[in-house]
């Protein structure tokens, strides 16, 4: 929904659902402006009369007809003390959407009104209790996967990005520098022109690349995957289950189930996976089958680990050694299962890591999770430090303009002109390292994220 | 102007005359310190506008030397001096009038960035500014050596001289130091140094004293000259005879004529025979014996800095320069040196053509004082002094036309300051000329100071074609243009007015006639009808080729510079107008206010020096903190944020 600024400069009092999706076990509404306390004083009962100073209360929410809608804890912050800093109330009620519209309904009653996206955030920042800065750090905090994206949110704060974005300033400043002789020298340098290609093309490149990184880490998609396969029945949702049990991720979304694989999020030293089960090595010359082996062999492909999954009882069969030979060179380890049964074979002795365990009895699992780790540690992580999504997105405008430059150039535009475009490219750049161009920050924060609520 | 022609008093006499009239009244509102460049406008300006004005110099039959190279204009400079005849300055009017070559710089076509250079004959130069000055009423010349500026509760007060050894007090209310390189100056060729401003000249000893008094920074630096060569003695047929514009263009604005003789140059390139000669007598040099400890100027190096410099380069352009048309002295541009004169002579035997060459005069570097310009006001007044004004290579710049400019410029603020009105400014968005003072007045000068195209962010704005667009209505207010000048200036206007209009209106239809034209010019037939702008804007299509497919003359007469103009404009009008809207920008932010209660140690995104100084230094708006160096458009943009902030939660 787009933001009506307008609005934004008011100062009523808004409110909004602080929790998730209802119904769950607790909600939180949060309430701010001039007459939060009002509201409290006329719908709180409980513990003799209301007061702001009882930073935390417990009792009855009732509606104006005086009739008990829900019991409630009441939280207060007097202003400037808020997050807000503005009067905030919080009432935590129960999950439930017939609770929670019937408490919102008295809100509007008293003229409160529905916070737009990121409203709460903006009244933070107005009365100074958040910078520009804060806020967009906190919109990509909740965009953050794993600690690992944490690290990277922090290094953000850290010369890194800015040495990098240097590196490409310095390139454009030269690119500036043959544009500008061009001009000013031209009865001796008339055609240096010529040499503003390769810094022009060697600046796009590098404002393209670190812009990429905010993409993938904005889509997930460098979730690395950690595929498990291997025949039916040798375990491997077993050994799914087992590794989820430990290591799943707290997630949001439900999980992704295709037709082919189950997918579910896990946390291992500190990075986000994709954990994928796939259908399985089904021996056989059908066609079915033989589809489901190249399926297999595509999971296997766009995986960063995979686990070969094999039933110790009975040892390799023709199609996983075919994996082997084909997927050897990424890495992998080798699990064999079924340690618990009677007819357990000892694990071959391979180049491969080889762990032996019992994914349905439990038995070896601590040790796989360290090899694991282990192994996941020497895959190493992403690399870069991660631009925010407006220095992105500076960035990517700024590669864009370069190829433009470079199509300018072939065309013959003149070197002035040239020159013209290339210092608003740096002006751009400079605003990305020198952590302003606040309006722009805001304006996109406030459209994209729906922060405070 | 007009009252430059009434009278053509001859300058030794008026001299006479001043000293005269020294003796009774020793009372000036202004007195200008040096007639150089800067000097010559400065003087001029202040008895325009109106005021009693005195031009003291060591040797009035100096006044208008061109001390280096007898050329005016080029690239950045051009437009310099076209902004300073727009201002009713005196350069544009004398370069026509002594011009022997003109040309256009960047000409490509479609090029907004065009410059005009002309060759000066350096002797007809001079002699017209004398008489200029010398005409102007209310100005007086006197030969005299400043000995030191009173001043007297933070104020000018005084001008002491001293002439045939007797002192004088003339007293003032403003003076403009234009003393370009003659404050203790130290001349060098090779091992041998002598005091001088320039060859066979004085240096003025007391005055960088006065002015360290006085309170400015002083600095050194240092700048050089080609040696000077004898015409007979060269043979221009080894060399690239290089002639200028048919017809030549004018500097002027104004009713000035190109009436000299048009002469050629030569080019010609040194070679590794003259690096050789060089490099063998490097240690004789006085930049690299440590001899000479002033900053030269790194656009303009000595021949032994470009050999030192880039050795890989076998071989870099000089251009073979008369110096004026009954003189045979060659100019030869590209040679700067202060190399002793046997090393002189030999490598530039080396130089083809030159095999038998005699020198009129060696080359030599000048070592001289300049303040730091920092010290300055936007009015170019003394920060410490009021009433004190300098301008020229006193303030580290180097060229004739950057002299000029200031020169123009602190005159016209002196003449306001003792008329008791406010200072005339000027912003970087709207002249070169305000760049020079921006640049000089935030960052001072490390290196003698040179006009660049791209030093001016909007220099797609700030044309030659339309510094008289931009300027003219100011020289109108502050009394410098003449009325038949200005009725010329709106004339003008009204015709580029007009045409525009009528571009923008008028529509094209398509005609095989019309298509043809097209086709010749390598352009796309029209497949629709269209506004004449629109066809304009296509790069390979000219106005003069957009007039040839009109069915009727276009109804404007319009004259070379005039078109030049409205072309540029049409076909550059979208990055004008984003030009336009920067400057609108920059205005808005510049004018704020920063509130008294601001504490900047709290604005977010500063960097700690930064906070820090701004606190010490506590701006008072954003156009006052943007005067402060190192504070950029993105600190300025964190700072008016924080206010809006604060603004937002005490509403």
């Amino acid at each position: 929904m787009p933001i009506d600024r307008k609005l934004l400069e008011t100062h009523d009092t808004i409110f909004a659902l602080a929790t998730g999706a209802l119904p769950c076990a607790v909600a939180i509404v949060r309430v701010s402006g001039p007459s939060a306390f009002e509201i409290a004083r006329k719908h709180f009962r409980g513990g003799g009369n209301w007061e702001p100073q009882r930073a935390m209360a417990y009792g009855s929410y009732v509606s104006s007809t005086g009739e008990e809608l829900d019991r409630i804890l009441l939280l207060s912050f007097v202003a400037p003390h808020s997050f807000t800093g503005e009067h905030v109330i919080e009432i935590q009620c129960h999950g439930s959407i017939a609770v929670v519209s019937a408490i919102e309904q008295t809100l509007v009653e008293h003229g409160c009104r529905a916070a737009q996206a990121g409203e709460f955030s903006y009244r933070a920042f107005q009365n100074g209790k958040l910078g520009a800065t804060d806020l967009e750090n906190l919109g990509d905090l909740f965009k953050a996967r794993d600690t690992a994206d944490l690290g990277r949110l922090q290094a953000r704060k850290d010369a890194a990005l800015q040495v990098e974005i240097h590196a490409v300033r310095e390139e454009l400043i030269r690119l500036q520098a043959i544009l500008d002789t061009a001009v000013d020298f031209s009865d001796e340098y008339g055609n240096v022109v010529e040499a503003a290609r390769l810094p022009m093309a060697q600046s796009a490149e590098r404002c393209a690349a670190i812009a990429a990184r905010y993409e993938l880490f904005r889509q997930g998609a460098q979730s690395p995957r950690l595929v498990l396969t291997g025949c039916p029945n040798a375990g491997k949702s077993s050994l799914f289950n087992a590794l989820l049990c430990r290591y799943r991720a707290i997630v949001h979304e439900t999980a992704g189930t295709t037709r082919d694989a189950i997918e579910e999020d896990l946390e291992l030293e500190g990075r986000r996976w994709k954990l994928v089960d796939t259908a399985g090595l089904r021996e056989g010359e059908s066609l079915m089958e033989r589809q489901g082996i190249e399926q297999s062999y595509d999971f296997l492909s766009a995986a960063s680990f995979w686990v070969l999954v094999v039933d110790g009882t009975r040892g390799f069969t023709e199609s996983e050694r075919d994996l082997l030979a084909r997927f050897g060179g990424k890495p992998h380890l080798i699990v064999w299962n079924k340690k618990d049964l009677p007819g357990f074979l000892p694990p071959p002795e391979l180049d491969d890591t080889v762990v032996a365990v019992s994914a349905l009895g439990g038995l070896g699992l601590e040790e796989l999770g360290q090899i694991l780790k282990t192994r996941i540690r020497q895959l190493g992580s992403a690399t870069g430090v991660l631009p925010s999504q407006t220095q992105a997105s500076r960035l990517r405008v700024s590669a864009s303009l370069l190829s433009d430059l470079q199509s300018d150039l072939d065309r013959g535009v003149p070197p002035e002109v040239l020159g013209e475009k290339n210092r608003a490219i740096l002006r751009s750049l400079d605003s990305v390292v020198g952590d302003v161009g606040v309006e722009e920050v805001l304006d996109r924060v406030f459209a994209e994220f729906c922060i405070g609520k | 102007m007009s009252e430059s022609k009434k009278s053509s008093i001859e300058f030794s006499q008026n001299s006479a005359l001043e000293s005269e009239r020294l003796f009774h009244v020793k009372q000036y509102d202004v007195i200008i310190i040096g007639g150089g460049h800067a000097g010559i406008e400065a003087s001029l300006s202040c008895a325009r506008m109106g005021l009693q004005t005195a031009l003291l110099t060591l040797d009035p039959s100096k006044i208008g030397e061109m001390s280096c190279n007898p050329s005016i204009g080029g690239v950045g400079k051009g437009q310099l001096v076209k902004e300073l005849d727009a201002l009713g300055g005196e350069m544009g009017r004398t370069a026509d009038a002594t011009g022997i070559q003109f040309k256009r710089l960047n000409t490509r076509k479609g090029s907004a960035v065009q410059s005009s250079r002309c060759q000066s004959d350096k002797k007809q130069y001079a002699l017209k500014m004398q008489s200029v000055v010398g005409g102007q009423e209310r100005l007086s010349v006197l030969s005299c050596e400043v000995k030191e500026i009173r001043t007297k509760a933070g104020a000018v007060e005084s001008v002491v001289i001293e002439s045939g050894g007797v002192r004088e007090t003339l007293e003032t209310r403003a003076v403009v130091v234009t003393a370009g390189t003659f404050m203790r100056s130290l001349m060098h060729c090779g091992e041998v140094k002598g005091e001088g401003g320039r060859f066979g000249e004085k240096s003025s000893v007391g005055l960088s004293d006065s002015l360290r008094d006085l309170g400015f920074a002083v600095q050194r630096l240092k700048t050089g000259t080609p040696p000077r060569l004898i015409a007979e003695s060269i043979d221009f047929s080894k060399m690239e005879i290089q002639e200028g514009d048919v017809p030549p263009r004018r500097f002027s604005f104004w009713d000035t004529r190109i009436e000299l003789p048009q002469v050629p140059c030569y080019l010609t390139y040194s070679n590794t025979r003259v690096h050789g000669a060089i490099r063998e007598n490097l240690s004789r040099s006085p930049l690299y014996s440590g001899q000479i400890q002033g900053i030269g100027p790194r656009y303009c190096p000595s021949i032994e800095d470009k050999v030192v410099k880039f050795p890989q380069k076998e071989r870099h352009p000089l251009f073979f320069e008369p110096e004026a048309l009954d003189s045979n002295w060659i100019y030869p541009n590209g040679i700067s040196t202060s190399l002793p004169a046997d090393v002189q002579e030999a490598f530039v035997r080396a130089i083809p053509g030159c095999a038998e060459v005699k020198f009129a005069r060696y080359g030599y570097a000048v070592e001289y004082d300049c303040i730091d310009p920092r010290g300055l006001s936007k009015s170019f007044e003394s920060l410490q002094v009021r009433g004190l004004f300098t301008a020229g290579q006193v303030n580290g710049t180097s060229g004739y036309e950057e002299a000029a400019a200031q020169g123009l410029f602190a005159g016209i603020n002196a003449a306001l300051f003792a008329k008791g009105e406010a200072p005339f400014l000027l912003s970087r968005a709207e002249s070169y000329l305000g760049v020079l003072i921006d640049d000089l007045t935030h960052h001072g000068v490390t290196e003698p100071y040179r006009m660049f195209t791209s030093r001016a962010e909007f220099r797609l704005s700030l044309r030659e074609d339309n510094a008289d667009l931009r300027l003219s209505p100011y020289a109108r207010a502050l009394g410098l243009l003449s009325d038949a000048d200005f009725e010329r200036f709106q004339a003008r206007q009204e015709r580029i007015d007009r045409s525009k209009q009528i571009l923008a209106k008028k529509i094209l239809k398509p005609t095989p006639q019309i298509d043809a034209i097209l086709a010749s010019l390598g352009s796309n037939p029209l497949s629709q009808p269209q506004f004449l702008a629109q066809v304009l804007k296509r790069p390979e299509v000219g106005l003069s080729d957009l007039f040839s497919m009109l069915p009727d003359p276009f109804p404007v007469e319009l004259d070379a510079d005039t078109a030049e103009t409205l072309e540029i404009e049409v076909k550059y009008e979208g990055y004008i107008e984003l030009q336009r809207e920067q400057i609108e920008r920059l205005r808005k932010l510049v004018g704020t206010r920063i509130p008294e209660t601001l504490d900047f140690r709290k604005v977010a995104g500063l960097s700690f020096e930064l906070r820090d100084k701004l606190t010490k230094l506590r701006p008072g708006s954003l156009a006052d903190a943007s005067a402060i160096p190192g504070v950029t458009p993105a600190a300025l943009t964190a700072v008016l944020f924080h206010i809006r902030q604060k603004e937002g939660a005490s509403a």
